[in-house]
């Protein structure tokens, strides 16, 4: 297959479509089996449709655009939003061929965009112009500067770990014995991840009960449907990042590689859906305390720990 | 507990009381006393003051009832405290000074009766919309179909 | 004291200017002012006018007035029995409380004995309706927070109670069950049947699994522990009624001061937690559940032989009574008037959410704007009472 076919197909945009429109459902089944009810039941088979009958609905809905608010940025960024992740995307390779792109420099590009998140999400709270999405947008990009750092941190101890920053070689190179030693790195990652990405506890950016729904609050329709789906793609990109650096990527046993890629992204997302219907949110000052007083020495540590094991190896 | 109250109010104040019902005191107070009786009663331990009652007796001839109703909640007494203000002048001391927590009480009870408490910082509208302002819809002279939002 | 009459409800209205979105770029100068309701996930049918500097709260001021029915009002035009229709209105979470208050006012003017099988059975549906409504209570405080999970598990419990209501009365929410006289149907064992395996599910399905989870949770401790802090003195002098008074110490509770239907028969605890933060009032909320578990299994063992309802006569002889009831929200008072009618001539109703709300200005200074809908939430107030 050729680059094109693979951007647009297999490991590119449909096939995600694909994952995310299963992902919604199987967060949607599991939230409702948590809650002991039955979730979506009607359309389709098993209700497996009711996900793409809600993008259907999105779709259809008005464009509508504050009266105060700055149009063109409010109609542009979640387009800029949901390429930034889609380039995140690119990097992640699904098995041993099927990846967009691939450098020497991967870990580095998904980092640095992820990065640079913040300052979207900020500009989408602040060119709405409205008060809820104004708070929504500091606390996004509060929330997100204290919770990048950890990850920066932890990733580039599996970088240092290994001695590279390409994604394939990364994955060859390892086994039992690195995922041992980046254990703690490993869930450093995972808690950095759900902070960057503002999923619960750590949700506080679109806290419904505090700031309606944050910088999304005046976002509807396909721009709503658009944003949302980026920040989907941000978690699942940070997701397959973390199973590429600590899990061995798309290595296993009988089962074909992007098999076992996806049931390990598969069991982060249980545990991102359990912790969600069990956790409640915590507080911004509480947050930030945690992420600048725990989890960025731990990570620290972590690195100094890394390059402690690296120095008795080599 | 309820006997002594009964007598120190009517030997300090004058003020005649009654049982009602178990374990509750009627007192007929006048509004000039009103303040000092709250702040004697709170000083004897009714603490914990319930609501503020109002009561429209003009079709019967009578005049308007604000009863201030008061708890001790250490011991589980009641004291109803009844002052009558003449319907051409409901102006009656605000005691929200004494009981803080009476002050919404007073502001309900001025927004739906017009009873006037002199000295209650926010006598403003609360529960009718703005345009209702001043139709004391719970006198009993309230008319439903007089008091109608304007249409434009 | 000074400082409550002063700043708390005293309500300083000298910055009016409102930012508008254009000016947002210069917060830093000014107060930003949030409209937290009417519309809003979180607050319900009220508004909080939220100033914040920043991340915490200069003052807040409660809007109120959204579901205004004047149920006082229109009590004075119906017969003494109709007006349950509007009493039980107050709040619909739990509306047996209310009717019982108004039952037993009105029964008290006129002079009017019940049967006992009928102030058992208003013990029985009184507790029912508070269980329905901690119920939701509990849902609704640990949902502000972001996890809807006790939400769901709550109404589960909640349905098998809506059920043998239902039974009941043939009603599911508005009962209108409980009149002067007595009770409007006669108990039947299939009611009973069911309230008791609603208790059942309650005490075996609900209790340890809610316990196990969203009592002993850390982030739920961490979230609300030291948050609104209302002490013992503070708590009396902000007249906070119900779950929010006992949860700062006060031992206050009408079914056990001023013993009403059958409780002075049954036995039971008046809850209590010393803390007075938000977590107390959830723990407060969730062991009077057990408590009322335990009220209605006894009233249902003692449940006595005989009428359910004797005759209340059209027209009252002139008088008045005070009555309290300990609804599920708290301390209820009826002021009721009869001028020998066939209708109360005036009713007072004496709400405790009315008062709980009334203590949001004093208690949301300088916090987090985070805390507000937990402070909210846990003073565990209902918008129909409020307005009435």
């Amino acid at each position: 297959m050729g680059p094109w076919l693979k951007a647009l197909i297999f490991p590119g945009f449909l096939f995600l479509m694909l994952v995310f429109l299963m992902v919604f459902y199987v967060e949607r089944k599991i939230l409702a089996d948590a809650h002991l009810r039955t979730g979506p039941y009607y359309v389709g088979r098993w209700g497996l449709l009711q996900t793409l009958a809600d993008v259907f609905k999105l779709l259809q809905k008005e464009f509508i655009i504050q009266r105060r608010a700055n149009k063109l940025l409010f109609s542009l960024i979640p387009f800029v939003a949901f390429l930034m992740v889609a380039i995140l995307v690119a990097f992640i390779p699904f098995s041993s061929s099927s990846f967009i792109v691939s450098t020497s420099f991967d870990l580095l590009i998904a980092l640095a965009i992820v990065t640079s998140m913040p300052p979207i999400f900020f500009y989408a709270g602040w060119a709405s112009k409205s008060k809820y999405s104004f708070i929504g947008g500091l606390r996004v990009v509060n929330q997100m500067i204290s919770g990048e750092i950890p990850l920066w941190l932890s990733a580039l101890a599996a970088a240092v770990f290994y001695g590279t920053l390409n994604h394939i070689e990364i994955v060859q190179d390892s086994s039992w014995l690195s995922f041992i030693v980046l254990l703690p790195a490993f869930l450093i990652f995972i808690t950095a991840t759900l902070i960057v990405t503002d999923r619960p506890p750590f949700d506080i950016p679109e806290a419904e009960q505090e700031v309606v729904y944050g910088f999304l609050t005046e976002f509807g329709g396909f721009n709503y449907m658009i944003l949302v789906l980026s920040k989907l793609i941000e978690l699942f990109g940070l997701y397959g990042l973390a199973v590429t650096l600590f899990l061995g990527g798309f290595k296993g046993p009988i089962l074909p590689g992007i098999v076992w890629f996806l049931l390990k992204i598969f069991a982060l997302y249980m545990f991102t859906f359990v912790v969600r219907a069990s956790t409640p949110r915590i507080r911004m000052d509480q947050l930030l305390k945690f992420c600048w007083k725990a989890l960025t020495p731990l990570a620290l540590l972590n690195l100094a720990f890394i390059i402690f094991i690296k120095m008795i190896f080599a | 507990m309820l006997e002594e109250i009964k007598e120190k109010v009517q030997s300090e104040f004058g003020f005649q009381s009654e049982p009602y019902d178990t374990n509750m005191l009627l007192i007929h107070g006048n509004r000039e006393k009103i303040k000092d009786l709250l702040e004697f009663l709170k000083r004897s331990g009714f603490n914990y003051p319930h609501t503020v009652s109002v009561v429209d007796w003009t079709p019967k001839g009578k005049d308007f009832e604000v009863n201030y109703i008061i708890e001790n909640i250490q011991e589980k007494k009641f004291v109803i405290v009844r002052v009558t203000l003449p319907e051409n002048d409901l102006t009656v001391p605000s005691v929200c000074d004494i009981f803080p927590s009476l002050q919404p009480h007073e502001r309900e009870a001025w927004e739906m009766f017009g009873v006037e408490f002199v000295g209650n910082p926010r006598l403003e509208v609360m529960l009718l919309p703005e345009w209702a302002e001043g139709t004391f819809p719970l006198r009993k002279s309230y008319d439903f179909k007089k008091h109608r939002k304007e249409k434009k | 004291m000074d400082s409550i009459a002063q700043a708390g409800f005293t309500f300083v209205l000298e910055e009016k200017k409102e930012i508008s979105g254009e000016d947002l770029g210069l917060l830093q100068e000014k107060l930003l002012q949030l409209n937290w309701g009417v519309q809003h996930p979180a607050s319900g049918p009220m508004r909080l006018k939220v100033w914040v500097d920043g991340d915490e709260v200069v003052k807040v001021d409660p809007d109120i007035g959204y579901v205004l029915r004047l149920l006082e009002k229109l009590v004075e035009y119906r017969t003494w029995i109709n007006a349950i229709v509007n009493v039980e209105r107050a709040c619909f979470m739990d509306n047996f409380g209310t009717m019982t208050g108004y039952s037993i006012a009105a029964e008290k003017i006129a002079g009017v004995e019940v049967p006992k099988k009928a102030d058992y059975m208003r013990t029985i549906l009184c507790e029912g309706g508070r269980i329905v409504s901690h119920l939701v209570g509990l849902g609704s405080f640990v949902g502000v927070l972001g996890v809807h999970t006790a939400m769901q598990w709550a109404l589960i419990a909640r349905e098998k109670f809506l059920d043998a209501f239902e039974l009941y009365s043939g009603q599911r929410i508005a009962t209108a069950s409980i009149i002067p006289g007595g009770v409007r149907f006669e108990p039947t064992g299939k009611f009973i049947e069911k309230m008791t395996k609603a208790i059942d599910f309650l005490e075996k399905e609900f209790f340890p699994r809610y316990e196990e989870v969203f009592l002993d949770n850390p982030t739920l401790k961490l979230r609300t522990k030291g948050v609104g802090v209302v002490p013992k003195e503070k708590a009396i002098e902000l007249g906070l009624a119900g779950p929010p008074l006992r949860a700062s110490g006060v031992t206050s509770d009408i079914r056990k001061d001023y013993p009403y239907a059958a409780y002075g028969e049954l036995d039971f605890n008046v809850v209590t937690r010393e803390e007075g933060d938000a977590y107390a009032r959830y723990c407060v909320i969730f062991e009077e559940l057990k408590e009322s578990a335990k009220i209605i299994r006894q009233a249902i063992e003692g449940f006595p032989e005989g009428e359910y309802r004797t005759k209340f006569p059209v027209k009252v002889p002139p008088g008045e009574a005070y009555v309290n009831v300990e609804w599920a929200r708290g301390c209820f008072g009826f002021h009721l008037i009869s001028d020998g009618g066939t209708g109360p001539y005036r009713l007072k109703m004496g709400a405790p959410s009315f008062a709980n709300l009334w203590a949001i200005p004093e208690m949301m200074k300088g916090i987090k704007l985070a805390d507000v809908p937990v402070i909210f939430a846990s003073l565990y107030m209902c918008h129909g009472d409020i307005d009435r």
